[in-house]
This record gives structure tokens, sequence and C-alpha cells, in this order.
């Protein structure tokens, strides 16, 4: 009798693993221990704070792999077969938060959209632009700035296409 | 002596400043608010819908490896009873 009911729970257990990592694979976080999460309304964390640069921001998560932090941005409603470069920056923004507020810098940085997930390595070159463009941004605060792109598609995606005089009209 | 507090920039800006410099400078310098809030909205529950996937994922570990421990127990017990 206690063999076939340890039969049973066994199949359960492994039915509830598989559940497990289908789950975790379908979020596209690779199976490790979330140490931070700002995705969820319940609990919003602490941002990330680097004084030294002037710059902070929450990651959506943060895992731990071998004993160092990774930072993962999501963009669960993006669909597409390569990364955008503003959301490559926006990820070596968190690897250099991580960097500034621990002191170990991490090896990459992930980008989870809706089916598939991206590495960005976390380089002396990322970490450089990185911070020439908070520089130029910074000095953009006392400037009027202009249209940086010349993609009428990507005008129109802009939350400010309506209102924008610089924007590509077809 | 600590220098001049620097102005903060935040990741998410960095992002909107590379899809597009102008925007970036409407909503951080000109002050103005973006159109389509509606999908803004619909963003922030794709990203809760993750968090309670990435959640449930870790639930069904602990309760995977509950079970199997309790199979396990009765499994031993269960061939040295028997």
């Amino acid at each position: 009798m206690a063999i076939t009911v340890g039969l049973a729970l066994l199949l359960l257990a492994l039915v509830a693993l598989i559940g497990a990592l289908r789950l975790r694979a379908s979020a596209g976080l690779p199976w490790a221990p979330v140490v931070y999460r700002d995705t969820d309304a319940q609990s919003p964390e602490r941002p990330l704070i680097a004084r030294r640069i002037g710059l902070v921001g929450k990651p959506d998560y943060l895992i731990q792999k071998r004993g160092r932090l990774i930072p993962v941005e999501v963009k669960p409603g993006r669909n597409a077969t390569r990364p955008y470069e503003s959301d490559l920056m926006q990820l070596a923004a968190y690897c250099l938060l991580l960097e500034e507020t621990t002191g170990v810098a991490p090896p990459y940085g992930l980008l989870c959209y809706a089916d598939r997930t991206f590495r960005l390595s976390y380089t002396a070159q990322v970490r450089q632009e990185t911070l020439a463009l908070i520089e130029e941004m910074r000095a953009a605060l006392d400037n009027e700035c202009d249209r940086s792109h010349d993609d009428p598609a990507r005008c129109l995606g802009c939350g400010f296409f309506s209102m924008c005089d610089q924007a590509l009209r077809r | 002596m600590p220098g001049p507090r620097l102005p903060i920039i935040r990741a998410s800006e960095i992002g909107e400043y590379v899809y597009c410099a102008r925007a970036w400078w409407l909503r951080r310098v000109a002050g103005l608010e973006p159109e389509e809030r509606a999908r803004r909205e619909y963003g922030t529950t794709l990203h809760h819908r993750h968090a309670r996937s990435v959640a449930l994922s870790r639930l069904f570990a602990i309760i995977a490896a509950l079970l199997g421990t309790l199979a396990l127990a009765l499994l031993i017990g269960g061939w040295m009873a028997g």
C-alpha cells in the first residue's frame, strides 16, 4: 500500500516539476533564484541608486546565477527577431547600476520578449557607451533636443506622435 | 567635499532616448504626457501576468520537492517493511 501511494506521489511530483519548468521557460527566465522583482504591484522594490553617476532605476528582475546577480528586463508585449537598441541600452543601464551599487559587474543581462530571450554581454565597451549616453542626455537637459531617427513607423508608434512638431508624417 | 549633485537620469529614460531623443525631451524637459494610456496599462497587466508565472513556477517547484520527499519516504518505508 505504502509503495503504491509512494509511486503515485512520485508521479504527482514529476507532474509538478514539469509544470514548474514549463512555466519558467514560458516566462523566458532561466531556472535560477529570483532575488528582486519589480513586476508585481503588491510588492514594489526599492530602486537601485548610483549617486556617483546620477543614475537610478528598477530592473524587472534580478536573478542569481553562480553567485552573480543578473538583471532582467521584460517586454512581454513585444515580438521581434532582433532586440531593439533602445531595450538593450536600458538593460545596459541596469547592468551599470548593478555594478555601481554592488561593486560587482554582472557578466550579462537578459532581455525577455514575448517569445524569446536575448542576452546582452556587459563588456567594457557597453559600459562606456552607456556612460556616454548618460552624459549626452544630461547635456540635452539644457538644450532643445531633435528627433534622432528617420523612421516613420517609429514615429507612428510613439505616444507623442500627435503632439510632436518633428514627427514624420506619411 | 562632495561635488554638485548630478541631475538624475532613470534607466528607463535611456531606452526612451535611444528610441527617439525628441520623444524623451518632450516628456522629460517639456513635461508632456504621451498618449495611448490604454497601451501602457496593457503593458502593466502583462508585467503582472509575467510575475504570476514566475511566482507560480516557484510554487510548483516547492510542491514537487515536498511530494518527491514524501514519496521517497513512503517508498523506502514500504520496501523496508516488505
